[in-house]
């Protein structure tokens, strides 16, 4: 209800069909620490995918193909090298002189309702780890395969309300067009990234609309938060049990890697029967290099690049085995599954099992893409050369799909 | 047009919030039937006027999305189960 008076707000709160009323919540969503770029020349595949062995799921054939990931965030520069011919609104990649945004861009924020824009930068680093790949030297995304589409959800500044969140999932749910009109379900994408969350937790109003996105087979992939080391330092939505939610891996050491100290830990009390961990996993998340505006690179650290990479991962899994797509709930199961446990590491001792993981520190630990595509081809019933299936990890590299 | 197009989204935004599982944000007001976010009256009190959200009582039952075979099945059942329920509510 815009701009309701007392009167109408005691009208509406009195009917039997209403079950509350909530405020329209104002948001600064975005904080990240960022740095120029280490180099003025590419460097082909970058470091964290290696670290998480993406090019290893590549080789399996899996690189997001036929897979729509959305970005609900600051926007997009869609022209960027590395993003154009992946966003969906280009019509003849990789030139892209052929453009059509119906259905692939929608400004929650009012400021850019007709093209894409990002005069921020948070939206386009964060697709250009999901799926960027300029074709060239600048291997910077998880799934280079596959397309994207957007919802401005965050203003230039970073901030956001409850109306805006709630519009950009309803158009996740059946995008419609730039006018409006035209809602179709059929172009829904497969998963949507939120790299972003409300500060202090506890924010459950968004809870109705993912499980509607779940329910029509959509992932939602959330951020843990960067508040950390502190326990109970989760953002909104990221402490919902719904989403897959994802923490910073510092890359400081051989993989898996540590727990990055800014990142959010759990637990959540927003839901507490049963109890559950959170974060899920960690990916890396500490200086990431990624395209910004204008055609340039730079390189950043937050739980939000670590999102973008899981955003990417459920791409790869989904285009390596199709009767996997939609099935939220066991494609969560096989990351948390081909994650690696962060044994020995305690983090801030927030409750879990550190063995084995899951825990509220680093989850199940940090996601392996190789293994995770892996798991999913098993899901699809393809046979191994190798003992993958038993755990024989030196023999993983021969794969019979 | 740009008015139109807002003036349909927000229809659509009652229907996301009539499914799924309870919301809980924050403190509430618990009045005549509904409860209320005291933010919404520490607003209204200031102002006079404030956006706020109605949730409805009524939940879609959006489980039988997952025995549908394709993805576009499943989204075109939700978006229809929620239509449905925000209509009757």
């Amino acid at each position: 209800m815009r701009s309701g008076s007392r009167e109408l707000l005691d009208e509406i709160a009195a009917r039997p069909e209403v079950d509350r009323v909530t405020a329209n919540h104002d948001l600064r969503a975005v904080d990240f620490d960022s740095r120029p770029d280490r180099r003025g020349e590419a460097r082909e595949v970058e470091p964290n995918l290696l670290f998480v062995g993406a090019p290893a799921a590549w080789a399996l054939g899996a690189t997001g193909t036929g897979i729509v990931v959305a970005v609900n965030d600051t926007g997009l520069d869609e022209d960027h090298p590395a993003i154009a011919s992946h966003y969906r609104g280009c019509l003849d990649p990789p030139s892209c002189t052929v453009k059509d945004h119906d259905h692939s861009w929608w400004d929650a924020t009012g400021t850019s309702p007709l093209d894409p824009s990002d005069a921020n930068g948070h939206g386009t680093f964060c697709t250009g780890v999901a799926v960027g790949d300029d074709g060239g030297d600048n291997q910077i995304g998880m799934a280079p395969g596959a397309t994207t589409i957007h919802c401005k959800v965050l203003t230039d500044g970073g901030a956001t309300t409850d109306a805006a969140v709630f519009e950009c999932f309803q158009w996740n749910l059946a995008p419609w067009d730039l006018a409006g009109g035209n809602p179709d379900p059929a172009l829904a994408p497969d998963l949507v990234t939120l790299p972003w969350g409300y500060g202090g937790g506890g924010h459950a109003q968004f809870r109705d609309a993912i499980q509607a996105l779940e329910a029509a087979g959509i992932v939602v992939v959330a951020g843990a938060g960067g508040d950390g080391p502190g326990c109970g330092t989760l953002r909104s939505p990221g402490d919902y049990r719904e989403v897959l939610t994802v923490g910073a891996a510092d890359r400081g050491v051989p993989y898996p890697g540590t727990i990055a100290s800014f990142s959010s830990r759990g637990p959540s009390d927003l839901d507490p029967s049963p109890p559950y961990d959170v974060p899920d996993v960690l990916a890396p998340g500490t200086d990431i290099r990624s395209s910004l505006p204008g055609g340039a690179y730079q390189i950043w650290s937050g739980t939000a690049a670590a999102t973008a990479h899981v955003s990417g991962l459920v791409a790869l899994m989904w285009s390596a085995c199709p009767a996997l797509r939609g099935d939220v709930g066991l494609t969560g199961e096989l990351i948390a599954q081909s994650a690696t446990p962060l044994v020995g590491q305690p983090g801030s001792g927030c409750g879990g099992d550190y063995v084995d993981g899951p825990n509220n520190d680093w989850g199940h630990g940090t996601i392996q893409a190789e293994n995770a595509v892996r798991l999913a081809l098993l899901s699809c019933g393809a046979v191994f050369a190798d003992d993958f299936e038993t755990g024989n990890t030196s023999a993983w590299s021969t794969a019979i799909p | 047009m740009r008015g139109a197009a807002r003036t349909l989204v927000f229809t659509v935004a009652s229907i996301l919030c009539a499914g799924g599982a309870t919301v809980d944000v924050g403190p509430l007001f618990a009045g005549v039937g509904a409860t209320v976010e005291p933010l919404v009256l520490q607003q209204l009190g200031a102002a006079g006027r404030a956006d706020f959200f109605v949730r409805f009582a009524a939940r879609g039952d959006l489980e039988p999305a997952a025995a549908l075979g394709s993805k576009e099945a499943r989204a075109r059942f939700v978006l229809g189960e929620l239509r449905r329920t925000a209509e009757d509510s």
